[in-house]
């Protein structure tokens, strides 16, 4: 075997080579002087930067950093206690109404399960006038795409449309892919 | 670091219990401020920064994922704090996918004949001049360095935190350390 990768040297100190490799080395070390002398090296320089000094923290520092905490997230709270509270009064309504047009709280009850129902009715229709107008957008949208798309059929030959269609295709592409790019291309990797 | 340990103590800070916390507080604290303090030079700053790194981390629990280890979600939030420092005093900052200057660059082979530098110094002459060595490192080298000797984490780990691949980091490292031995042969 001739004089191993200086990087093999390293991954011998921190037990990072597999068996043989291991034991290749070992027979080789044995009969290289310099091998040894530079294995020697550098297990004394690997011990030495493993074993600098820790730095002194001031005394109290985790006292210090709990009176600095800010107040615990959790987005999932508020909406259990939304829902919970929601279900919570909805029940009671529906108890209320249970116990019969006798007692003093039906009326309140009522009101309040008309106020729910208007509420749920409300909302439904917002958010059906919300689809409408959102599927109208998109036929108004497919309309004038297939408008601009004719204008250009008469302008320009067949040809030169399906090139700059791949060259709009590509640039949107760039366009889309770029925060991507650009967030892992950051010195950590990690995407922002 | 006993990782199942932290998770319980996670949850039982997300349960509102600070002296969970405060437990993740003593414990990581020492790391942490080892890790700024040598890659920052500042005291104060380093203990700035360790103290925000607690404030984060606890601000952000919630999005804390088990499958990871609690140590490198954490020196996660610390390398980031680290980079926008770095970045905000404009340093001279070196890509950690970047090659190290070609004057720097160390050749992979054996050299031909190099001074040992365990025979130059006693062993505590030598810690003082890696300490002293380690703050001229380019930062990208250095911050993988104080990771694998100062925090004693594994390549993979450290792979984790700086969401790079095992080799690049074994590569870095490795880089960083000759380096910086070839910075102890200039007496």
């Amino acid at each position: 075997m001739s004089c191993p990768e200086l990087a093999s040297i390293y991954a011998y100190l921190e037990d990072e080579l597999s068996a043989e490799d291991r034991r290749q080395l070992e027979e080789h070390l044995k009969t290289c002087p310099a091998c040894r002398r530079l294995l020697a090296d550098r297990r004394i320089f690997l011990e030495a930067s493993s074993s600098l000094p820790e730095l002194e923290l001031p005394p109290g520092f985790s006292r210090r950093v709990m009176t600095c905490l800010p107040p615990l997230k959790s987005p999932f709270r508020l909406w259990l206690w939304l829902a919970g509270g929601a279900y919570l009064l909805f029940s009671l309504v529906v108890i209320g109404l249970a116990l019969g047009t006798r007692t003093s709280l039906f009326p309140v009850c009522l009101q309040i399960f008309k106020s729910l129902y208007n509420l749920a009715a409300d909302l439904s229709s917002l958010i059906i006038g919300l689809s409408q107008q959102a599927y109208g957008l998109i036929k108004a949208l497919r309309i004038l795409v297939g408008v601009v798309a004719g204008l250009l059929i008469d302008v320009f030959p067949a040809g030169s449309l399906g090139l700059a269609a791949l060259v709009l295709g590509g640039a949107l592409s760039l366009v889309l892919l770029w925060p991507l790019l650009r967030s892992v291309n950051y010195l950590t990797g990690d995407k922002k | 670091m006993v990782p199942d340990e932290d998770k319980d103590l996670v949850r039982r800070s997300l349960r509102g219990d600070r002296q969970a916390f405060e437990l993740l507080v003593t414990k990581y604290q020492q790391p942490l401020f080892n890790y700024f303090g040598r890659l920052v030079q500042e005291r104060e700053l380093s203990q700035d920064f360790t103290q925000e790194v607690f404030l984060r981390a606890y601000a952000a629990l919630h999005t804390y994922k088990e499958k990871y280890q609690f140590s490198t979600w954490l020196f996660r939030i610390a390398s980031n704090l680290l980079i926008d420092h770095w970045r905000k005093k404009k340093l001279s900052l070196v890509s950690i996918d970047a090659e190290v200057d070609s004057e720097d660059h160390r050749p992979l082979q054996l050299p031909d004949y190099e001074p040992p530098v365990s025979e130059a110094y006693e062993k505590r002459e030598l810690m003082e001049k890696i300490e002293l060595a380690i703050s001229r490192l380019p930062e990208a080298l250095r911050e993988l360095f104080v990771l694998r000797h100062m925090n004693d984490f594994s390549y993979e780990e450290i792979a984790a935190i700086k969401r790079l691949p095992v080799g690049t980091v074994k590569n870095r490292v490795f880089q960083a350390r000759e380096l910086l031995r070839s910075r102890l042969e200039e007496r």
